[in-house]
């Protein structure tokens, strides 16, 4: 008898704007329409950042559920609420970090060698950008966890070195000096991808990335 | 190139390679993306109720609480709701505002529905109240198990939605499953009647209490066993009440066999016949589900003569009967007499139809299989079976062929199906380098 829920349905209702603040009170109030208007607000933020970490074709529906379930457990954590965008930053970073520390375990307990993905969505028509792209994913697998997560929350994502450190609970310093050997560790593994450089330089002679 | 070249190079390859990434991603959600709202939810909904789980000490005092507080309130919401018309409530489950139910407890859920009308839902189906009417609603099961108890009213109107067929209740029971994998529908009908559309059934099929309905979008299959009904109806163009051309006048001493499917029969055929003093028409047996009745009666007047002589009404009964029967051989030969004798007619075109389906479930005659699927699609282009047609035609040349050579047919499928049994294969055709 305890799981039993009653529910009258009559329509849906149409969620409203609300600012952080509201939607963190409506979250520690545990009121019906929190987790509805959370999603809302960050999914494709959320999904975004999941897909540019582990790459286009990877699902992240998982790992999303993930994310908000612990933005949902851990909001009466948060001393301000209009830093609600901020929180969910971290905790998807954190989220992206344990991931891929799991994924790393998992290939070396297999002693497998990154594969990448399979394929699921076809975001470039042309087969051989879509390659480039793996080959990209390839050389960030073999980057080290926090320095990937630097790497892609900066240049791939586009955050201000700031927001970086914060969503890496680390000093601005020492993002810095991570981001600084991610794109070391990035180049240097690009460089030795011969095919890959010949092919981007390839296109930038043609104009097709301009 | 030198070492600093080559650096310089790489570095712009890595610039590249960032901007390519940042491009290849948006903020829009791919379809199940956005149905994670759901689960989440589900999952927020499922965590409040373990944080809120009465301790052992006062869970009777608090379970009486909650009892009463719910009976107080479903009165006082049903005194509310029964004036404004139809509204429901989930039982062990949660539902969005869309309608989707998911049920939370090991035993299902339990939707309750303002006119006493009760839905319950075994514990992984997927559901959906899409539409509720002020008499009735619709349904969609888009997979697993259903019972349903439908409070009959003359204005009601209730449709069940799963996979790609509809049912159309009044007040009756039943219970209902859809396996999205498989594509099988099965449909036990244990009081009232309903009619059930889709594929196979284009025309409607009435299903009398008793019956059991297990319909297989794949293999073209409909199958019907339990007691008989009295409206069935597979093929427009059948006529359900002319009799047959070679009926024979009184067959009052069937064989064993008939004998045997006559006792299998039901009251409403039986005593119609007794008291009209004829044997029932292959039609009304067909409609009753005789269909080893029909086969034997065939048999005993000599298959060959019915086939070289029968009634293009009689051939097309004798076709059914056989296919539901799993007389492929038969249901073949019956086939390929009405490709043979009516060429041109409707009928021997949807022979092709069915002719295709009977080589699918021959693994080695699938290539057979696709050559009456294309001669079907030449003849009638525009036929009934013309989308099941070109989905099962597109499988067969993924399987056979390969998937670049099926992507034509996938556009083709989409274009002019883009809601079609087999939409969602096209796409996975279309879009992904393995198609599950």
């Amino acid at each position: 008898m305890r799981e039993a829920r009653l529910f009258l349905v009559q329509g849906g209702s149409v969620p409203q704007e609300v600012d952080d603040a509201t939607l963190v009170h409506k979250l520690l109030d545990q009121h019906p329409d929190a987790a509805r208007l959370i999603w809302q607000r960050f999914a494709p933020m959320v999904h975004r950042m999941l897909r540019r970490s582990f790459g286009p074709d990877e699902d992240v529906e998982d790992l999303a559920q993930e994310v908000f379930m612990c933005v949902f457990q851990k909001a009466s954590s948060l001393r301000e609420p209009q830093a609600l965008k901020a929180f969910v930053i971290t905790v998807t970073a954190f989220t992206i970090r344990g991931e891929l520390r799991r994924r790393w375990s998992r290939r070396w307990l297999r002693r497998q060698r990154p594969t990448g993905s399979a394929g699921q969505l076809v975001f470039h028509q042309d087969v051989e950008s879509r390659e480039a792209l793996r080959r990209f994913y390839l050389i960030l697998d073999r980057v080290g966890v926090q320095d990937r997560t630097a790497f892609v929350l900066r240049f791939i994502e586009g955050m201000p070195l700031e927001d970086v450190a914060v969503a890496l609970d680390v000093s601005i310093a020492t993002a810095k000096r991570r981001l600084a050997r991610a794109w070391d560790r990035v180049v240097l593994l690009a460089e030795r991808d011969t095919a890959l450089v010949d092919y981007l330089s390839g296109l930038q002679r043609d104009g097709a990335c301009a | 190139m030198n070492s600093w070249e080559r650096r310089a190079a790489a570095e712009r390859a890595v610039s590249q390679l960032v901007r390519m990434a940042e491009n290849a991603t948006n903020e829009s959600l791919t379809r199940s993306e956005a149905a994670g709202l759901l689960r989440f939810e589900a999952a927020v909904a499922q965590r409040k109720m373990l944080r809120h789980a009465p301790s052992k000490r006062t869970w009777r005092f608090r379970a009486a609480a909650v009892l009463a507080a719910a009976a107080i309130g479903v009165i006082a919401l049903f005194a509310r709701t029964r004036s404004t018309g139809q509204a429901f409530e989930v039982a062990n489950g949660t539902v969005s505002s869309s309608g989707y139910i998911r049920p939370t407890a090991p035993q299902g859920a339990q939707v309750l529905f303002t006119d006493g009308t009760q839905v319950m839902l075994e514990a992984t189906a997927r559901t959906r109240v899409a539409e509720v009417y002020p008499h009735g609603a619709r349904i969609l099961l888009e997979e697993g198990k259903a019972h349903m108890k439908v409070v009959p009213l003359s204005e009601a109107k209730w449709l069940v939605e799963a996979g790609p067929y509809t049912i159309q209740v009044k007040g009756t029971v039943l219970d209902v499953a859809w396996l999205g994998q498989e594509e099988s529908l099965d449909l036990w009908l244990r009081e009232g009647s309903v009619i059930v559309t889709g594929p196979l059934m284009t025309h409607g099929f009435v299903m009398r209490a008793g019956q059991r309905l297990v319909a297989r979008v794949r293999e073209n299959l409909l199958l019907l066993d339990g007691q008989p009904s009295e409206d069935f109806r597979v093929r427009a163009d059948a006529p359900a009440e002319a009799p047959p051309a070679e009926q024979p006048e009184t067959p009052h001493a069937p064989t064993p066999v008939a004998k045997a499917a006559r006792a299998a029969e039901g009251r409403a055929v039986s005593s119609s016949a007794a008291e009209e003093g004829r044997a029932p028409s292959w039609s009304k047996r067909l409609a009753s589900g005789d269909f080893e009745g029909i086969l034997a009666d065939a048999e005993r007047r000599g298959l060959d003569g019915v086939l070289s002589k029968g009634g293009r009404a009689d051939l097309g009964v004798l076709a059914d009967a056989a296919r539901y029967a799993r007389r492929f051989d038969v249901a073949r030969r019956t086939l390929l007499a009405e490709r043979e004798r009516f060429a041109g007619s409707v009928q021997a075109n949807e022979a092709a139809f069915f002719l295709g389906g009977l080589a699918e479930s021959d693994p080695a005659a699938a290539p057979s299989a696709l050559e009456w699927y294309e001669r079907y699609l030449a003849e009638t282009p525009q036929g009934t079976y013309a989308s099941q047609a070109l989905g099962r035609k597109m499988m067969i040349v993924h399987r056979l062929r390969g998937r670049e050579v099926a992507k034509p047919l996938a556009l083709g499928y989409l274009n002019q199906y883009p809601k079609g049994p087999y939409a969602r294969y096209a796409r996975n055709l279309l879009e992904t380098h393995a198609v599950k």
